[in-house]
């Protein structure tokens, strides 16, 4: 547990001595919304609705 | 680099103090080596270089720390790291991404700078410390020599103008290989370090 929190110190120590935090940070890899990630995303959604739905019926 | 009467105690109210009196003056192309037993203080006035202490460990700092003229007080962890690199005692603590590649990204990325430049800065940094071949492995999976070498490119990188090395003996072991040694018998920066200073 103690250990824990001490590697969580050094860890915050290790980030801050590079540089994190500073405003204007970039981002070498790019996370882009796909379409794949739209058609899972609305699928889960509709899944969703649908379950609702049969729950409380239609009304 | 220099410091005037520095004193530092890791806790207000404490009275016995980390550093006491402290006066150094670090010139641009020399090298500083600090020396003494476990618990003297080593770590402690390393940290005071980059601002850590005081920013990240709070305390009671006395005298004063300056980087190129700037006192350390009244700058931010953040804002000192492109000048001051830091390579902490433990290699493995210090490495936090998932691939070594995207470790040298790191100071890369809170620098801000463009995708390209910090992709092509990777690739110089790989090549002039001879570690392409590691750039995609996990560096928690990397030996111990391996992982010192990827913690100083993740600073070296950066281009700092002074290089602070937590743990002198071991990381100088790692440089000095085929490709060119950190330490130089005139006091200028020689090999690796040259390389860099020259680019930044």
């Amino acid at each position: 547990m103690i250990q824990a929190f001490q590697m969580a110190e050094a860890l915050a120590e290790a980030m801050e001595a590079r540089g994190f935090g500073r405003p204007g940070r970039t981002f070498l890899k790019d996370y882009r919304m796909r379409n794949r990630d739209w058609l899972v995303l609305s699928g889960g959604l509709l899944v969703l609705i649908a379950g609702l739905l049969g729950r409380h019926g239609w009304g | 680099m220099e410091t005037d009467r520095l004193g530092y105690a890791y806790r207000k109210e404490d009275a016995n103090l980390a550093l006491d009196g402290v006066d150094l003056r670090i010139a641009p192309g020399e090298y500083l080596l600090v020396c003494g037993a476990s618990g003297s203080g080593k770590s402690t006035l390393c940290r005071t270089f980059n601002g850590l202490i005081p920013h990240f460990y709070g305390g009671r700092l006395h005298g004063d720390v300056r980087v190129a003229g700037k006192s350390t007080a009244e700058q931010s962890v953040a804002g000192l790291f492109e000048r001051v690199g830091m390579v902490f005692q433990n290699p493995e603590t210090q490495l936090f991404n998932s691939s070594v590649a995207r470790e040298i990204a790191f100071g890369l990325e809170s620098l801000g700078l463009p995708r390209a430049d910090i992709q092509e800065r990777i690739f110089a940094t790989a090549q002039i410390l001879n570690l392409s071949e590691l750039l995609e492995r996990n560096p928690q999976e990397l030996s111990g020599g391996e992982q010192q070498l990827a913690a100083i490119a993740a600073v070296l990188a950066i281009g700092p103008q002074l290089l602070v090395l937590a743990e002198g003996s071991g990381t100088s072991w790692t440089l000095n290989g085929p490709e060119g040694s950190l330490w130089s018998r005139d006091g200028r920066p020689c090999g690796i370090t040259r390389r860099f200073w020259d680019r930044s």
